[in-house]
């Protein structure tokens, strides 16, 4: 880089990308604090190392096939195009590693390729990535104390490297055959991260099956309270403050559309992830906004259950997610207030109408108010351009409506459904009953047994000496 | 012997990898699947393993609660 200018162009949005990543690390703290709060004293260590081994999991799966699978399949392929060639993001690639943007080394790539990727493959990886580890750790919260490890390590990699990264490519891209054709618009993921994470979620708890003692025999649903509601709500707080990463890490910090535009001029702005304007300041009343809607909405109706809640703040957001580059902040704060109805009247009818255990309330929070954020967005944006190629299709409610089945259905629920039915079949999936009846930390819970009858014995001895002097 | 680059006084418009050992990329990534898939056979076994060392004991599995729901009413 010899041009002062293009190098600060290039090493802020260099910068700018590895911030979200520092910040969206701490919803995966968060997650972490709300499963183990959430979970039983007897489940905590188990619940804690599930969700925290998803980390190096999909990492390495996302190094060697999903960014790769971002690129290559926006067409399909075959519904707008073949499969199409990324030799930036194959894991053999010089520009998967250091690199200072000269001359290639390696057949296919062309200097074009490592002057555009060099110094920002790696953050733009890592973005990507840290959405993985979120729709993966969406499903871990969904499947606490009675999933095995291995198995739901299997499922992470499934959703985490490949089904979110399939609908990002689709419907989350520039050209995605999503939004050549039908117009789909997700800017803060919705649909792309909490529909297709809640929807894999319901299929893998059909499977699965409720923990012990969560029904009574007629089939009413019997409450679960966390061990310790204040790391769920510190949980949740974190979770909202990576939120911050999260959305900033869906849009392109500053690019130059003006000739997209058809200007004869530039025009340098912050763009969303279509390359369509929108501005961090728009982002950020509305993120507040349809929070602020979400937790209005969430204490009423929950009765100032903390959990739901906070829970239910987190469905405003992501209620209003799809269109938040567009919407009015008030128009915002309505529909994540219309997110957290949604979630928990879901919640409680899929519950009691199906038996679904679903500990932490994850497929209402994520699938069904991300479902609804993606199909309001098609009425409230009706008719407004999807991308800045005139060529392809506007925003319209069917286009939306086909984009949340797709992301709820097609892409979250069947792979789900089918991957926990075969880890099922093959006697994989659940823990066996005599170690849910321990609990999953049995070795550490032996231990504390031990521990706690040799000092109450002490503790006898102790007591009757006193008394006997 | 050089592993990689041997000097940086040249025109570093010209550096493209930093990395050590430019052209082994294939031989690294075929290793870390072999390690990944690996790592999935030895927790698998040794998931199954650790459930079947706890015998299936339901009086134990009710003591072991009564206990723990000793210790939480006690915290």
């Amino acid at each position: 880089m010899d041009n002062q200018l293009e190098a600060l162009t290039i090493i802020f949005t260099e910068t700018y990308y590895w911030i979200t990543v520092v910040l969206m690390f701490l919803i995966h703290v968060g997650f972490c604090m709300y499963e183990v709060g959430a979970s039983r004293r007897k489940n905590m260590l188990h619940t804690l190392m599930k969700n925290t081994m998803l980390i190096p999991l999909v990492t390495v799966t996302f190094y060697f096939f999903g960014w790769w699978i971002y690129f290559a399949f926006q067409n399909g392929p075959g519904i707008s195009g073949g499969l199409i060639e990324a030799p930036w993001a194959t894991p053999w690639s010089e520009l998967m590693g250091a690199h200072m943007g000269g001359a290639p080394v390696q057949g296919g790539l062309s200097g074009a390729d490592t002057m555009a990727w060099a110094r920002v493959n790696g953050v733009f990886w890592a973005a990507f990535l840290l959405f993985s580890w979120t729709a993966a750790s969406i499903v871990s919260g969904a499947v606490i104390e009675r999933i095995r490890s291995g198995a739901f390590w299997i499922l992470a990699i499934l959703i985490g490297s490949f089904c979110w990264v399939l609908d990002a490519a689709w419907g989350w891209s520039e050209n995605g055959w999503m939004v050549q054709k039908l117009g789909y618009h997700d800017a803060y993921a919705s649909g792309v991260i909490h529909a297709i994470a809640g929807g894999f979620a319901l299929g893998v708890l059909i499977h699965l099956g409720a923990r012990i003692g969560k029904f009574a025999p007629d089939g009413t649903p019997r409450d679960i309270r966390p061990h310790n509601p204040w790391l769920v709500t510190v949980g949740l707080f974190l979770i909202y403050t990576g939120c911050w990463g999260f959305y900033v890490a869906c849009n392109i910090p500053i690019i130059d559309i003006g000739p997209a535009a058809g200007m004869d001029s530039s025009f340098f702005s912050t763009t969303n992830i279509y390359l369509t304007p929108t501005s961090t300041s728009a982002i950020t009343f509305n993120f507040l906004m349809s929070l602020s809607g979400g937790l209005m909405v969430g204490y009423l109706i929950s009765k100032g259950d903390p959990f739901w809640t906070y829970s239910l703040g987190l469905a405003g957001v992501i209620g209003a997610s799809a269109g938040n580059d567009l919407y009015h902040p008030i128009q915002a704060m309505l529909i994540g207030g219309g997110a957290a109805i949604v979630a928990y009247k879901m919640h409680y009818w899929v519950e009691r109408t199906w038996q679904i255990d679903d500990a932490v309330g994850a497929v209402a929070v994520h699938g069904y108010a991300g479902f609804y954020g993606v199909v309001v967005a098609g009425f409230m944006l009706w008719g407004y351009p999807s991308s800045m190629h005139a060529d392809y299709a506007a925003i319209t409610p069917w286009g939306q409506l086909a984009g949340a089945v797709i992301m709820f259905f097609v892409l979250g629920f069947i792979p789900g459904y089918i991957a926990a039915g075969i880890l099922k079949r093959l006697g994989r999936l659940r823990v066996p009953e005599h170690v849910e009846l321990a609990g999953l930390d049995f070795g550490e819970n032996a231990e504390t047994e031990r521990a706690a009858g040799e000092i109450l014995v002490a503790e006898r001895r102790a007591a009757e000496k006193l008394v006997g002097d | 012997m050089s592993t990689g680059i041997t000097t940086w006084n040249t025109n570093l418009l010209d550096i493209g990898p930093l990395y050590p050992f430019v052209g082994s990329e294939m031989l690294l990534v075929s290793a870390a699947i072999a390690v990944w898939l690996i790592w999935h056979f030895l927790q698998a076994r040794a998931e199954a393993r650790e459930a079947a060392e706890l015998k299936p004991d339901p009086l134990h599995a009710e003591e072991m609660l009564q206990a723990l729901e000793k210790e939480n009413q006690r915290t």
